[in-house]
C-alpha cells in the first residue's frame, strides 16, 4: 500500500521528498488525482506507507508544511488520521 | 580586431562557464512546461527549478527552497519587492512613518518603481553621502530613520563605483526598528557573501541572475526572507486551479505564468560554479584585474579614477574619468579597438549626484571570474592611445 502526502504547492512536494530521499526514504513527486485535488491540481509526494510514520517524523522535525496524508489501496482512498488530526500544516 | 577584451561584466557576465551552455540547450531538447502535468518533459522541467532552488538557497543561506522566486531579471524583482512592502506595510496611509529611504547609490530600477508611487502618497527620501564613507552613510541613514520611516531599499554594491555598501549593519539597524529592509544585491550576488542568516531585517533580496551568478539573460531571482509577499502579477501556476486568487504560499505566489526554464537551467549551473570556485577567489580575481588597471592607469594623470585605498569597500568595479575628455567618446574609440567598457550615466543618476559625476558620467570597467591579465593590458594600451589623440 502507498501513502499521499499532499503538499501546497509542487516546490514544497519537492522538498519533502528530496529530505525524505536524504534519510533514505523512497519518495516520489506526483499530481493528485482530481478527487483529491479539492482547489484543482495539486501534488503530492508519494511513499510506501510502511515508511509513513519515520516520514512524519521527519516532516515534523524540519516542520516541513503539508496539508493531509491518504492511503491508497487497490483504488480506494483513505484519509489518514495522525495523533487525532487530519490535515495538520 | 582579434578578441575581444570584454570588461563590461556589471552588465552582463558574457563569458559563461561551459556547463552554463550545454544546460541551456539540454532543456531546450527535454523540457515542457514546469507543473503543468505528470510527463517526462513536465518533470525536466520541475526537476531543473527546483535544483537551481536549491542550489541558490545554500548559496545563500535560505532555510527553504520555497523563499526563492525566479524572476525575469533584477528589476522585475524589485518591483515585486517594492510592491509588496507598499501593500503590507500600508506605506501610503503612514505619513512620514511610511516614508521610503533609500541609498544614494541607487539604480532607477529601486528609484523609478518608488517614483511611480508617489501619486499614492509613497516619499522617497535618498540618503546621499560620499563615496567609500560608509560611516557617514550609517549615520545619515540613522537621522533620517529618527525622522521616520517605514522601509529601507539598499543596494548592496554601487553600480558605478563598485563601492561596497555596509548592508549587514545596516539591516542590524532596520531589525532594531522593526523597519524592513530590500537590498539590491545585483551587483553582489556572485562576488561577495550573501548571508540571510545575518540579514534580518531583509525581506526581501533581489538579484540578476545574468551577471555575477553567470546565468543568462532574462533571469532573477528574489529571496523572500519571510512568507509575507504581496503578489504583483497573478495567473496561472499549475496549482489550485480552481481558486480565482493566487495561491497563499511560496514561491507559487509570486510566480505567475511559464518560467523562463532553459533560462534557469543555465542559472543553476553559474550558481554551482559559483559554489565550488567560491565567491571570495571570484572577488580576489576582479580585484587583481583592476589592480593592474589602476597600476597602469596611475601612469596617466588625465585620468580621474574613483577608488578606495586597497580596495576598501569596493569590488572588482572601477569608474574612471577625464580631465578635458569625454567618457562617451573614450568607450567608443575603445569599443572601435574590440574593447567593451559601458560609458555614461549607468542607469544610476543618483550615484553621479553624490560624487559629482553628474555632468560627465564615467567610463566604468568591471571584470569577471573569466577576464584575463591581456585584457587589462589592452585596455590600457588603447585608453594611452586616446588620451594622446585626444
Amino acid at each position: 500500500m502507498t501513502c499521499l502526502i499532499t503538499c501546497s504547492g509542487l516546490t514544497n512536494a519537492q522538498y519533502i521528498k528530496r529530505v525524505l530521499e536524504r534519510s533514505l526514504i523512497d519518495a516520489y513527486t506526483c499530481r493528485l488525482p482530481a478527487h483529491l485535488a479539492g482547489g484543482g491540481c495539486g501534488y503530492a509526494v508519494k511513499i510506501k506507507e510502511d515508511k509513513l510514520q519515520q516520514a512524519l517524523q521527519i516532516i515534523r522535525k524540519y516542520n516541513l508544511p503539508y496539508r493531509n496524508i491518504y492511503r491508497l489501496d487497490d483504488g480506494s482512498c483513505e484519509e489518514v488520521v495522525v495523533n487525532g488530526q487530519t490535515g495538520l500544516s | 580586431m582579434g578578441r575581444l577584451a570584454y570588461l563590461d561584466n556589471a552588465a552582463t557576465t558574457m563569458r559563461k562557464p561551459i556547463a552554463v551552455r550545454r544546460a541551456v540547450k539540454k532543456a531546450f531538447r527535454k523540457c515542457g512546461s514546469p507543473g503543468r502535468g505528470g510527463h517526462h518533459p513536465s518533470e525536466n522541467a520541475s526537476e531543473i527549478l527546483f535544483s537551481c532552488r536549491m542550489l541558490a538557497s545554500e548559496l545563500f543561506h535560505v532555510d527553504s527552497p520555497s523563499r526563492i522566486v525566479f524572476t525575469s531579471n533584477a528589476t522585475h524583482a524589485l518591483n515585486i519587492a517594492i510592491n509588496s512592502i507598499i501593500k503590507t506595510e500600508r506605506l501610503a496611509e503612514r505619513g512620514k512613518d511610511g516614508r521610503v529611504l533609500i541609498s544614494g547609490y541607487e539604480h532607477n530600477s529601486v528609484l523609478r518603481p518608488l517614483m511611480a508611487r508617489k501619486s499614492e502618497g509613497i516619499e522617497t527620501v535618498p540618503v546621499m553621502a560620499p563615496l567609500f564613507e560608509p560611516e557617514v552613510f550609517l549615520h545619515k541613514l540613522e537621522q533620517e530613520m529618527d525622522r521616520g520611516a517605514g522601509a529601507v531599499v539598499c543596494t548592496h554594491v554601487s553600480n558605478v563605483f563598485g563601492y561596497i555598501l555596509p548592508i549587514e549593519r545596516i539591516s542590524e539597524m532596520c531589525h532594531r526598528r522593526g523597519i524592513p529592509l530590500i537590498i539590491d544585491a545585483s551587483q553582489s550576488a556572485g562576488c561577495l557573501d550573501i548571508d540571510m542568516r545575518n540579514l534580518k531585517a531583509a525581506r526581501f533580496v533581489c538579484m540578476p541572475g545574468h551577471k555575477g551568478l553567470l546565468g543568462p539573460q532574462g533571469t532573477g531571482i528574489l529571496i523572500c526572507g519571510s512568507d509575507e509577499a504581496a503578489a504583483f502579477m497573478a495567473g496561472g501556476t499549475g496549482a489550485d486551479s480552481l481558486s480565482p486568487e493566487m495561491p497563499d504560499y511560496l514561491p507559487e505566489r509570486l510566480e505567475a505564468g511559464t518560467p523562463n526554464v532553459p533560462g534557469i537551467a543555465g542559472l543553476a549551473e553559474g550558481i554551482r560554479y559559483i559554489l565550488k570556485r567560491g565567491t571570495g577567489d571570484i572577488l580576489e580575481h576582479e580585484r587583481s584585474i583592476t589592480g593592474k588597471i589602476i597600476e597602469g592607469l596611475d601612469m596617466m594623470p588625465r585620468v580621474i579614477k574613483y577608488h578606495g585605498r586597497r580596495f576598501f569597500c569596493q569590488t572588482g568595479v572601477l569608474s574612471v574619468s577625464f580631465r578635458n575628455g569625454d567618457c562617451e567618446e573614450a568607450a567608443q574609440f575603445l569599443a572601435g579597438k574590440g574593447i567593451c567598457v559601458r560609458a555614461g550615466m549607468h542607469c544610476a543618476p543618483l550615484a553621479h549626484k553624490c560624487v559629482g559625476t553628474l555632468a560627465t558620467g564615467t567610463l566604468r570597467i568591471s571584470p569577471s571570474p573569466f577576464t584575463k591579465p591581456w585584457e587589462a593590458e589592452r585596455i590600457l594600451k588603447a585608453l594611452r592611445e586616446w588620451l594622446r589623440e585626444n
